[in-house]
């Protein structure tokens, strides 16, 4: 038998205190020098969520109308910091734009032609937690809170000084003739068929008083029409009770339309609707005429997206935005980027941005 | 007929159990007629070789001893774990928090975890949290891919593509007829963890051990917050844990052929769960608390014919509640209840009719079920019958097995749709050869064809479940080579490579119907090609010192195969480094024994796609241990002092999930 080699031994022992200094990973510290902020003149505002599920967080996409180009991550290369995590809406008043986080609770709010921010809104407990949506009226910022709050935001100091409370679990919110309508969904008592939602709140702006309105189950869309219509989208159970659009008329009654729509978007006096429920082999874009309920268009696109999100329409020329997802497998893919596609106002396709990772909303800078 | 279902699996458990005591007395009758030939039986084959089963073994296993958990300064299960190769620990921070352990990028689902002989089992989520297990008790802990030539195994425990095999420590009773230990253990964030044991002998043949311990953290430790070009000093909050464990084992040595162990367990775990951090928003109050007993009994015989029969059987009872507190919730909180129950029953026979040739037979029934308060409208139970059939055949330079399993997973539910059923055969083969006489030296390949079914939680929860899954496919092929060397001074060398190709097909992977629904659906596949390294050496430097290392490597390419058109085909599965690694080095003498040790793993993603905000840095953390046995005034008194992250290296097992910092710990503990 050969003896046992000491000096082979050390050499592995050796060896075996090197090998773990390869899995360093360089550091990548010398590649943060940022872009210089594009400013954004004109274009679109896109609201990513990411993933809390998947570590991603969210984020800002800007599509360039100008340049014709789309700036991922905005936020994040303008104030070298992130933008929180679920980034889910905003709006533009004055020089600023306002954007809910929910999930890190907070309101930012940037200049919407360099980014940079201004202030930082951090609600406290009494003003509701969890920013859903958000909303102006040309004077003031609303945002709701899944915690059952609707708060206003003074655009002179930024910060929150008032709030209603309404709920559970308010969702998107619009405003016509002096009011804020906000559906109330109880999205998380699912378990108990979404019981004490079935609800819109109507607040007076003046007097900040509220009363709510019922409607169909699990409200989670809203918007209000030229002629002073509310029209909103009841999702349903995802069951036995399907989706449907509801009307709510300047008296506040409020009436099933028979329209049967996952997606909406009110624009002038017409309604934009996506009908895209789990599973179906066909997806459906119509639009209505929100006064009396007639089609107008029963594909109001030319090229269908693959797993759409949300709509946006600019007023100004009638042109059609669709954030929507890339699909996997023909699943839709919730922690990848999507993209946003653009239509002229009659529906041909015009171009395609790849943006952030769940873009489930957008703001118009005109 | 559900009912029926039910009583006839409780009846068929009671029946074992109480078949189990006349079997006991009848086999100590026959004890006189004994001869003095020693029969081979599996264990006492392998014991008998000098040559360590690591080496010889068919499939990888690798196993750390009490001994080696010492000397390699191993601090806790996820830690031991973490030094096997082709292991990735999912670790989310901090002691008592979340560990799972995924085997060569198939997933935490697909290894299974025994206790003495015996698979843990959650029909809930499918996964087993190891931090619920202390190093306290264990004799050793192991580590199989796939499967080798032990082949005298409950049906269940080769029901998984890897398995995690834990090991009590039994009563080592001398002279005294009693031994009681006590150790305290405390360290840093208010971690105070006592643990007592109590050895007895009830008689000449039954030796009994109650042991119970308490462990406390607050786990409030500091982290550096990274958010874009902005760094600040935070603390981790509400993460306290308290956890109570207590178990008693029987042994009775009936006679020099049989054996019985029964074994009663119980865990009480009340945790906070820290969450992810989420920049600007860091609060959390989420809770939750687990509860689970299990009493198990295991009998091993053999008679001069060459059969040898194991009989085991468990009771399993398991309660989780998650509870939140947030405005958003209806009445402002949320409470998640489940409560699984599971009896299990297993019978094996080997048949060694010559040396060389060995064939066993296993049949596994076991029945589970799961109640819960959520809106499922759903309780789900599962009826599970596995059979096994094996044959080795083993000379001196080659061993040679083959297997059939067959499964058979019957879903149904009390209330509502039942999940679909499932039924396969799954065939699996390994073979270890020794080309040059008188050298350890050998080469080994195996092939295992495994899957697992979906949990509970994918079949029924999640909102509404999915019914009609099919079990998820891993298929694995490896080939090796394993050498070994000791020189009669008692140094010696170790080494293994592996190569292996793993794909998992029809991978159930959940998909989001909205912001509030997830379905899960069969998609996914992933390609694995990885290798393995493993070495450790003992060398003896006079008769007093010795020096041990430990190393070992994993290479892994685990790429998704899913959609062509993704934007993720072809990259890296989640949370899976291409290189990992550890190492440890311990220098024993008579004064103070000391043991330096790391591991590190490479850049990692923390979702599917490989983007540079996906990315997650590799890390190398390092810790030392100083440890030392002596006898004071007759009693026996161990000391070891820990530093866990010795360079206070920050980094995330996890994202968004950050590890503690530098940390100390100090055990004592005194053997009366």
């Amino acid at each position: 038998m050969r003896t046992f080699n000491v000096k082979e031994t050390f050499k592995y022992l050796a060896l075996a205190f090197i090998m773990p200094i390869a899995f360093t990973s360089c550091s990548d510290d010398d590649n943060e020098t940022p872009e210089e902020p594009s400013l954004a003149e004109k274009g679109v505002f896109v609201f990513n969520t990411g993933n809390q599920g998947s570590s991603i967080e969210g984020s800002l996409s800007f599509i360039d109308k100008k340049n014709d180009k789309v700036i991922n991550n905005a936020f994040k290369t303008v104030n070298s910091r992130s933008l929180g995590m679920t980034v889910q809406d905003g709006v533009i008043l004055g020089n600023n734009l306002y954007i809910a986080v929910s999930e890190s609770n907070t309101i930012e709010v940037v200049n919407k032609n360099t980014l940079e921010s201004v202030a930082q809104i951090q609600p406290t407990a009494d003003e509701g937690s969890t920013p859903r949506d958000i909303v102006t009226d040309g004077t003031y910022v609303y945002v709701s809170m899944y915690s059952g709050h609707v708060s206003r935001i003074n655009p002179n100091t930024n910060s929150i000084d008032k709030t209603v409370a309404v709920g559970p679990n308010p969702e998107e919110m619009a405003i016509t003739n002096g009011s804020l309508y906000v559906v109330n969904s109880d999205g998380l008592n699912w378990g108990a068929g979404y019981v004490n939602g079935k609800s819109v709140s109507k607040i007076n702006l003046t007097s900040m008083t509220e009363k709510k309105i019922a409607v169909g189950l699990n409200p989670t869309r809203i918007g209000a029409d030229k002629s002073g219509n509310v029209l909103l989208l009841c999702m349903g159970d995802y069951g036995a009770t399907p989706a449907s659009i509801w009307k709510i008329n300047s008296n506040d009654v409020a009436t099933d339309m028979g329209i049967t729509a996952t997606i909406m978007s009110v624009s002038g006096n017409t309604l934009y609707t996506i009908n895209s429920p789990w599973g179906a082999s066909e997806i459906t874009y119509k639009s209505y005429n929100t006064t009396n309920g007639t089609v107008i268009s029963e594909s109001f696109v030319t090229e269908p997206v693959d797993s759409p999100a949300s709509i946006a329409i600019n007023s100004e020329d009638g042109s059609i935005f669709i954030t929507s997802y890339n699909l996997v497998g023909g699943y839709a893919s919730y922690n990848t980027p999507g993209y946003v596609a653009e239509y002229t106002s009659n529906g041909t396709f015009v171009k395609k941005y790849d943006v952030g990772t769940g873009a489930v909303s957008m703001t118009i800078l005109k | 007929m559900k009912n029926c279902f039910h009583a006839i699996a409780v009846w068929v458990c009671q029946l074992l159990w109480i078949c189990l005591i006349p079997t006991a007395v009848h086999a100590q009758e026959k004890k006189d007629t004994i001869t003095g030939k020693v029969h081979q039986i599996d264990e006492v084959t392998v014991t008998a070789r000098r040559t360590p089963k690591s080496v010889t073994a068919t499939a990888p296993l690798q196993s750390l001893s009490r001994e080696a958990i010492k000397h390699q300064g191993i601090t806790d299960i996820a830690d031991a774990l973490r030094r096997f190769s082709g292991v990735n620990v999912k670790d989310y921070g901090g002691a008592g928090g979340m560990k799972t352990v995924s085997v060569r990028s198939l997933g935490a689902q697909h290894t299974a975890v025994t206790y003495d002989g015996i698979t843990i089992t959650d029909c809930q989520s499918g996964q087993i949290d190891l931090s619920r297990f202390t190093l306290d008790n264990l004799k050793d802990l192991s580590l199989t891919i796939g499967d080798n030539d032990d082949i005298f195994l409950p049906a269940r425990t080769v029901a998984s593509a890897a398995s995690i095999r834990l090991q009590s420590l039994e009563p080592q009773l001398d002279e005294n007829p009693y031994k009681l230990k006590a150790e305290i253990k405390a360290g840093s964030f208010g971690m105070v963890n006592p643990f007592v044991r109590y050895d007895q002998k009830l008689s000449k043949q039954t030796t009994m051990s109650l042991s119970g311990d308490f462990m406390r953290a607050d786990n409030r430790y500091p982290f550096t917050l990274v958010n874009g070009a902005y760094t600040t000093q935070e603390k981790r909050n509400n993460n306290h844990i308290a956890t109570w464990r207590g178990e008693w084992d029987v042994y009775a040595h009936i006679n020099d052929r049989s054996t019985l162990k029964t074994k009663l367990y119980y865990y009480d775990s009340s945790r906070e769960l820290p969450g992810q951090v989420i920049v600007y928003n860091l609060k959390n109050n989420e809770k939750l608390d687990d509860r689970n007993f299990f009493m198990q009994s295991q009998y091993r015989t053999f008679w001069n014919n060459g059969l040898s029969l194991l009989i085991n059987g468990k009771f399993n009872w398991a309660h989780s509640h998650y509870h939140d507190e947030a405005p958003e919730y209806p009445g402002g909180e949320t409470d998640n209840i489940y409560y699984q129950r599971e009896y299990y029953t297993s019978a094996a026979l080997l048949y060694t009719p010559q040396e060389k040739w060995a064939l066993s037979y296993a049949a596994d029934y076991a029945y589970g079920n799961l109640s819960t308060n959520t809106n499922s409208q759903a309780k789900p139970f599962r009826h599970t019958i596995l059979q096994s059939l094996t044959a080795r055949y083993r000379t001196s330079r080659l061993s040679l097995t083959a297997m059939l399993l067959g499964s058979i997973y019957l879903n149904d539910t009390q209330t509502g749709e039942a999940a679909s059923d499932a039924r396969r055969l799954s065939p699996s083969v390994s073979l270890s050869w020794n080309p040059f006489s008188g050298q350890d030296l050998f080469i080994r390949a195996s092939y295992k064809d495994i899957f697992r079914v979906a949990t509970f939680t994918e079949n029924y929860f999640d909102r509404w479940g999915s019914r009609n899954l099919k079990p998820e496919v891993a298929r694995q092929y490896n080939v090796g080579i394993t050498y070994h060397k000791a020189n009669q001074d008692g140094s010696s060398i170790q080494l293994s490579a592996d190569g292996y190709y793993n794909y998992v097909k029809n991978k159930i992977v959940a998909m989001p119907y909205n912001m509030f629904f997830w379905t899960m659906v069969n998609l996914g596949q992933v390609d694995i090609i990885g290798g393995d390294l493993t070495g450790n050496a003992t060398i003896r430097l006079s008769s007093k010192q010795r020096m041990l290392a430990t190393l070992s490597y994993t290479y892994q390419k685990a790429i998704d195969k899913t959609d062509a058109q993704s934007s993720y085909y072809k990259d890296q599965i989640p949370y899976t480094p291409e290189h990992s690694g550890s190492f440890s080095l311990a220098w024993e003498n008579p004064w103070m024994n000391l043991s330096f040790h790391s591991t590190g793993v490479s850049k990692r993603y923390s979702s599917v796609q490989n983007m540079k905000e996906n990315e997650l840095d590799g890390y190398i953390e390092c810790g030392i241990a100083l440890y030392r046995s002596f006898n004071w005034k007759g009693t026996a008194v161990s000391f070891r002092g820990d530093v866990i992250n010795l360079f206070d290296k920050q980094y995330s097992v996890v994202k968004n999930y950050p590890m503690p910092g530098r940390s100390f710990k100090a055990t004592i503990s005194v053997t009366l």
